[in-house]
């Protein structure tokens, strides 16, 4: 099922129920692009691995888009890198002095602010020492100006709120792919970015080679609204439901919203019930027991 | 099919109205338009056309179905959901959550306006609006047109005939199309030729366009414009056409329903209308007022002559400050200086012992000691004659002859040498000894006492101050006003007034409500009933209020003459409290003024005395604190003097601790330290010098002993190389002779062997050898002469080195050592002597200025008493030329203004007795005027009197007067009541009327009713059935 065609769903179901409130594309695709990605990662878990090659450095950045931090195996060679809590690791300690290796997850927090935006296809993005690599995912947000027709009403750009895979140009400017060239109003000011990877850290460097990381994929992003949504077709409408039950609730039908949850919550249990894995939920179990309990 | 009107009609009889018929069929059709359900909608719904911006407008009477959008591609339409209006802000806010997308589009309805957002332009973003128009059903028709379609501000010009829509039609050939409103472009006027006609739509050359069957140029003679072009149809469902009978009858039902009520409402008896009660007699009650002139005015009391009269002003005893004297001056007498504590630094004498002196070296430089002659090396070479060679004459050798040996080993011993002793260290002269600087640290000088501070304050007699005697006397009496008592009376009673009773017309109003609204005729009834009671009610008490009135009436004239009964009472009443009041507050006034008078008179001479005393006692008080002061501060200063005195001489015995201390401690110094280590070191030094001196005479002797020793080896070896020398010329000239011999040997053997020429060669060979070895003989004993003239001449050197060091030792001796030392001892000793002294002086210069300090002492000693003596003079001076003459000229002065003082008290005293004569003549004139004011009191109440009279006589007037109105109020109301119950009993008779006639017209409002209810369900049931049965036909279809 295409998003676009969930989306109708949700407001076909909602017809009905006269809102108070206006129910918009961007409003569903607000809380269904978060159910799609919550059921993708607690129901679906999609396994997907990424190979990185060794470089001699303890920290290496996890780039594919539907990259999730349950990560659950990491192979280095023909060997096995264990987790190991980042709490217990002194990263002062020479790799010299470490004798085994082995891994955690890390997320990152980095930040930039953003001076200027050309109207251009690709839209470049001035950002001094921005530190960005090509296919980095940055969010932008409080951007002023830069819109497309000029007649909105506010004063912030769509091109906030996005997470753009960015093409560094040069150390202080980055693309994002977005023709912005006909836009009628341009950059005025303001902006930051975003990015936080996933980066996978060792205890010491890896010997050269690949490193294989397994994880449990979120479902694809949506692109557009013609993107076909990334979860088996019952979970999908037990994220309709979900959605229906939650804008409902925002009415104050709580009642007629609690009915669309359970139909919701009765699907996703079934899905369950009908893919029972002996796999732990990675986001309640971290890794060394997930393992444990695995391996069982 | 017969016309809607009389298809209604055949149900509930005739309406008579058709413009009822033709409204309540509209609204019939309207209402069940609005119950049908979705499914049946599209029999009749239509769609605007592309809509390409906000704020499409739709005529009244429409329900709109549904509005869609474009979303971006063409014929893409998606769904507007209806939002409420107040979110347009968000749906233009492209930041908002609820800004719309495109698949997604929102409208809202506002001002009778559509609006979409995104907002709609051209294609592919235009929006389409679907809806129904309310048909209009006239009671002529016979079937129910649905105005799908109205097209306003349509145009049509007279020359073909075009109609022109503003926007695209969507007309199809055939289309029924009614006309309205068109207007004349010329006058505004409107086209009545056209207006009203349906017909079908002929073509339609553009999308705006159309062409109408039956109209063409001929049809319109002018230009129309504003025009309302509505397309009509047969989509209204004929199964429901019974159904809008139904609804358009039960409408008209209800109206027949308020008609009948309205004839009902028509025969309802007026209200019965009463006269107004004739008005309660008007009473003249103006009488029963007091007339202003009854008012009781006493006369003023005159007024009691006031304390000021006789205000005593107290004379201001004005002292003057006390004198200013002037401070003792004692700047002229100028202190001893103290004298300034000696610095009884001791300067230490410094001595600076010249440093050893120094001892040039014992200089021998120019006493070379004789070279020891070297002895010859004389060598004697083989002498050999190559010359005379001849090859067969073998060389001649000449034996050698042997060294001279025995004379190179002689050796003269070492020279005697003469041991310098100076730099001997053991000779080293030892450093001026370290005299300790002479400590005094432990010693120290008395501090000097200080000075005390001999400045004088000057005592200071501003303490004495003097309040102003003022006495406090009494305030005249205050002679309070006489009162007059109350002179007013209580208002006389309120005349009675009649109260009318009310009737209340409420009863009226209900009976008209229950037949009109309730239409509940026994509840009109039941209302009658009780108006009737009212009315009975009412006359009671007309005749009850008559019956209080006449009540109150005889309550208020028996009040009046109470009223006039007691004016005269108090009246008399208030001229005896008149008389006593006034006769009590003269008493008062008299006998205050007495005792005011005594008390003032006495407090006033206690209160002179009282301050002449305190004044009296205070300047001797100021007088004798200031005499004292001034001793105390002579007595302090004498204090201090003596007790600087006390410590001077205690400084002066400390200063000769002191000197006595210096004195011991530098004699002790000069015998401990200096005199000890100078002759210590003298000592020392001395024993140095002799045994330098000793240890010269020993080396000189050691150096003369082992010269005569050496001399004696010289000999010795002199000798023995003269022997040497004479064994070696010995052995020479036995070599020499051996040598000859051996040549001669060697020659004679060399001529027998050679040949003539060898033998030549060989003698001069020989002779060239032995002329060598006579040569070489002859050169050493040069060289042996030579040396022994060399060892003459240094043995002559030898002694005259001998003599030459034994005198530059003892000239060394006697010249540099004997005379530096001696020198310096001299010199030192000088210095040492020098420094002896200069302690000496430095000690007598400390003395003296000690002697000098205690001289300055002893004179400041005797400048303090000059000064405490000076010092007491001038005080005393001051005290009695200055401030005894101050304080006497002010006290003298004083005195006077004291006795000045008495005389403006007594003067005051005087005037105030005066004021008081002048006060008790005011007192008998005030008695006068008492009696004066007893006079118009008596008159006052005379006219009281006369004025009470007549007030009566007027109010019996009144009394008479108002009996006589009541009487005629008595029969007015009895007249009233007469005419009242007239018009009660006609009310009751209408009303009776109404009863029955109300009672007809709601039996048969009854029966509409209940035909009402039997339309009501057939109507529902009716539509009902139509729905179900599309439910089902829809169903069965699908």
């Amino acid at each position: 099922m295409r998003y676009r065609e969930a989306y109708e769903l949700v407001n076909a179901a909602l017809i009905k129920n006269v809102l108070g409130y206006p129910v918009t594309d961007s409003l569903i695709s607000n809380f269904f692009d978060a159910e799609v990605g919550k059921l993708g990662r607690t129901c679906v878990r999609k396994k997907a691995s990424v190979v990185l090659v060794s470089s001699g450095v303890r920290e290496y950045t996890l780039t594919p888009d539907d990259i999730t931090p349950a990560v659950y195996k990491v192979e280095l060679g023909e060997t096995l890198v264990p987790f190991v809590p980042e709490a217990s690791i002194n990263s002062n300690i020479k790799d010299t002095d470490v004798s085994n290796i082995g891994f955690f997850l890390k997320t990152h927090n980095i930040n930039g602010s953003i001076t200027g935006i050309s109207k251009a296809d690709p839209a470049v993005v001035t950002s001094t020492a921005h530190g960005l690599s090509t296919d980095d995912r940055v969010k932008i947000s409080e951007v002023s100006g830069f819109l497309e027709s000029g007649d909105e009403y506010g004063t912030l750009s769509t091109v906030n709120g996005l997470n753009h895979s960015i093409t560094k140009v040069t150390d202080d400017t980055f693309s994002v792919p977005l023709d912005s060239s006909a836009y009628n109003v341009a950059y005025t000011s303001g902006g930051v970015w975003t990015h936080t990877p996933y980066k996978l850290h060792f205890t010491k460097a890896p010997d050269s080679g690949d490193i294989t990381v397994y994880y449990y994929a979120s479902p694809r992003p949506r692109n557009s609204q013609n993107s076909e949504v990334d979860l088996p077709d019952i979970l999908v409408t037990s994220a309709i439901h979900y959605v229906i039950s939650k804008l409902l609730d925002l009415d104050g039908q709580l009642q007629v919203g609690s009915g669309h949850r359970g139909i919701g919550r009765s699907h996703e249990e079934e899905y369950k019930r009908s893919h029972t894995a002996r796999e732990v939920m990675p986001d309640i179990i971290p890794p060394p027991m997930a393992d444990w309990i695995n391996h069982q | 099919m017969a016309d809607f009107a009389t298809r209604i009609e055949d149900i509930i009889g005739s309406v008579g109205d058709s413009q009822l018929v033709s409204d309540s069929l509209t609204d019939a059709a309207k209402n069940i338009l609005n119950l049908l359900p979705y499914q049946c909608q599209w029999l009749i719904s239509v769609e605007t056309p592309e809509i390409t911006s906000n704020g499409y407008g739709l005529i009244d009477s429409c329900r709109i179905l549904h509005v869609v959008r474009e979303n971006g591609v063409e014929g893409q339409y998606e769904v507007c959901k209806e939002a409420l209006p107040g979110f347009q802000g968000s749906f233009t806010n492209i930041n908002s959550i609820f800004y719309p997308s495109g698949n997604n589009p929102i409208f809202f309805r506002k001002d009778g306006k559509i609006y979409v957002y995104p907002a709609p332009s051209s294609t592919p973003d235009t929006f389409k609006v679907s809806y129904i128009l309310f048909p209009t059903v006239l009671s002529t028709d016979t079937v129910i047109r649905t105005s799908s379609a109205a097209f306003t501000g349509v145009i049509c010009a007279s020359a073909d005939a075009v109609f022109t829509t503003s926007g695209a039609h969507g007309l199809s050939v055939g289309d029924s199309i009614s006309l309205s409103d068109f207007l004349q472009v010329s006058d505004d006027e409107p086209y009545d030729l056209i207006n009203g006609i349906t017909t079908q739509v002929a073509t339609t050359p553009l999308t705006t366009t159309f062409t109408l069957e039956g109209i063409n140029s001929n049809s319109i003679a002018v230009d129309l414009d504003s025009g309302t072009a509505t397309r009509v149809g047969q989509g209204f469902p004929s199964e429901l056409e019974h159904v809008v009978v139904l609804g358009g009858a039960i409408k008209c039902r209800l109206r027949q329903l308020t008609d009948k009520r309205a004839t009902i409402s028509s025969s309802i008896p007026s209200t019965i209308t009463l006269d107004t009660a004739p008005s309660a007699a008007s009473m003249d009650t103006s009488l029963a007022i007091a007339p202003s002139s009854f008012s009781y005015t006493p006369p003023s009391v005159p007024t009691a002559p006031g304390a000021a009269v006789y205000s005593y002003t107290k004379p201001i005893l004005l002292l003057d400050g006390i004198p200013t004297i002037s401070d003792l001056d004692l700047s002229s007498i100028i202190a001893p200086i103290e004298p300034n504590a000696p610095v009884f630094s001791y300067a230490k004498p410094t001595v600076a012992i010249d440093d050893i002196p120094t001892i040039g070296d014992l200089d021998l430089s120019g006493v070379t000691a004789p070279v020891a002659p070297i002895s010859p090396s004389i060598t004697y070479s083989d002498a050999s004659n190559t010359d005379g060679s001849a090859a067969s004459v073998a060389s001649v050798i000449v034996g050698a002859v042997d060294n001279i040996t025995g004379v190179a080993d002689i050796s003269f011993g070492p020279t005697p040498t003469y041991d310098n002793l100076y730099g001997n260290s053991d000779f080293d002269i030892e450093d001026i000894p370290t005299i300790n600087d002479l400590d005094l640290s432990d010693i120290t000088p008395p501090p000097p006492p200080s000075a005390p501070d001999f400045t004088y304050s000057d005592a200071s007699g501003g303490d004495a101050s003097q309040t102003d005697a003022s006495a406090n006397l009494a305030i005249g009496p205050t002679v309070g006003s006489a009162t007059a008592g109350d002179t007013s009376f209580g208002s006389l009673p309120s005349a009675p007034t009649y109260v009318k009773p009310t009737i209340s017309n409420d009863v009226q109003s209900s009976i008209t409500s229950a037949i009109t609204t309730d239409e509940d005729v026994e509840l009109a009834q039941a209302y009658i009933a009780q108006f009737q009671a009212s009315c009975q009610e009412y006359s009671i008490d007309i005749q009850n209020a008559q019956n209080d009135f006449n009540k109150d009436m005889a309550v208020y004239q028996a009040e009046l003459k109470k009223q006039e009964a007691d004016l005269r009472e108090e009246s008399s009443k208030l001229q005896a409290q008149a008389q006593i009041d006034s006769a009590i507050v003269l008493k008062q006034a008299e006998t205050d003024l007495t005792v005011a008078l005594q008390n003032a008179k006495a407090e006033t001479e206690i209160s002179i005395r009282n301050k002449a005393e305190a004044r009296a006692n205070d300047e001797f008080n100021k007088q004798q604190t200031q005499a004292l002061s001034i001793i105390n501060k002579g007595k302090a200063l004498e204090g201090s003097i003596q007790v600087y005195d006390a410590e001077l001489k205690k400084y002066d015995g400390d200063l000769k601790s002191y000197r006595e201390q210096i004195n011991k401690k530098v004699t002790e110094y000069k015998t401990n330290e200096i005199e000890k280590e100078l002759a210590s070191w003298e000592r020392y030094n001395e024993q140095k010098i002799k045994r330098f001196g000793i240890a010269i005479q020993d080396e000189l002797n050691s150096f003369n002993k082992d010269n005569v020793i050496y001399q004696a080896e010289f000999q010795g070896e002199v000798e023995e190389m003269r022997t040497a020398l004479a064994s070696a010329q010995a052995n020479i000239q036995k070599n020499i002779q051996q040598v000859q011999k051996q040549a001669d040997m060697d020659l004679q053997g060399a001529i027998k062997d050679a040949d003539y020429e060898t033998q030549v060669s060989l003698a001069n060979k020989a002779q060239d050898q032995l002329l060598d070895l006579q040569n070489k003989a002859k050169e050493l004993e040069a060289l042996i002469a030579d040396w022994e003239a060399d060892i003459q001449k240094y043995q002559q050197e030898t002694q005259a080195y001998q003599i030459e060091i034994n005198k530059a030792v003892q000239e060394y001796t006697i010249n540099e050592i004997q005379k530096e030392m001696v020198g310096w001892q001299q010199y030192n000793s000088t210095k040492i002597q020098e420094y002896g002294q200069d302690i000496q002086n430095e000690l007598n210069e400390y003395n003296g200025e000690v002697a000098e300090y205690n001289a300055s002492l002893q004179k400041y000693s005797a400048d303090l008493g000059r000064y405490t003596a000076k010092i007491n003079t001038a005080v005393q001076e001051y005290t009695t030329n200055e401030m005894q003459k101050e304080i006497a000229l002010w006290d003298g002065f004083n005195k006077q203004k004291l006795q000045q003082y008495s005389q403006d008290l007594q003067n005051e005293l005087n005037e105030f007795n005066q004021d008081v004569a002048e006060y008790q003549a005011n007192l008998g004139l005030y008695q006068a005027e008492l009696q004066q004011y007893q006079t118009e009191i008596g008159s006052a109440t005379a006219t009281f009197q006369v004025d009470v009279q007549k007030h009566t006589s007027e109010l019996n007037e009144a009394v008479q007067l108002n009996q006589s109105k009541i009487a005629d109020y008595s029969a007015k109301i009895q007249s009233w009541q007469a005419q009242q119950g007239q018009y009660l009993q006609k009310y009751q008779f209408e009303v009776a009327t109404y009863q029955t006639e109300t009672a007809a017209v709601l039996q048969v409002h009854a029966t509409m009713l209940a035909e009402l209810k039997e339309l009501r369900e057939q109507y529902n049931m009716c539509l009902q059935a139509f729905i179900s049965q599309y439910s089902q036909q829809q169903q069965g279809e699908a």
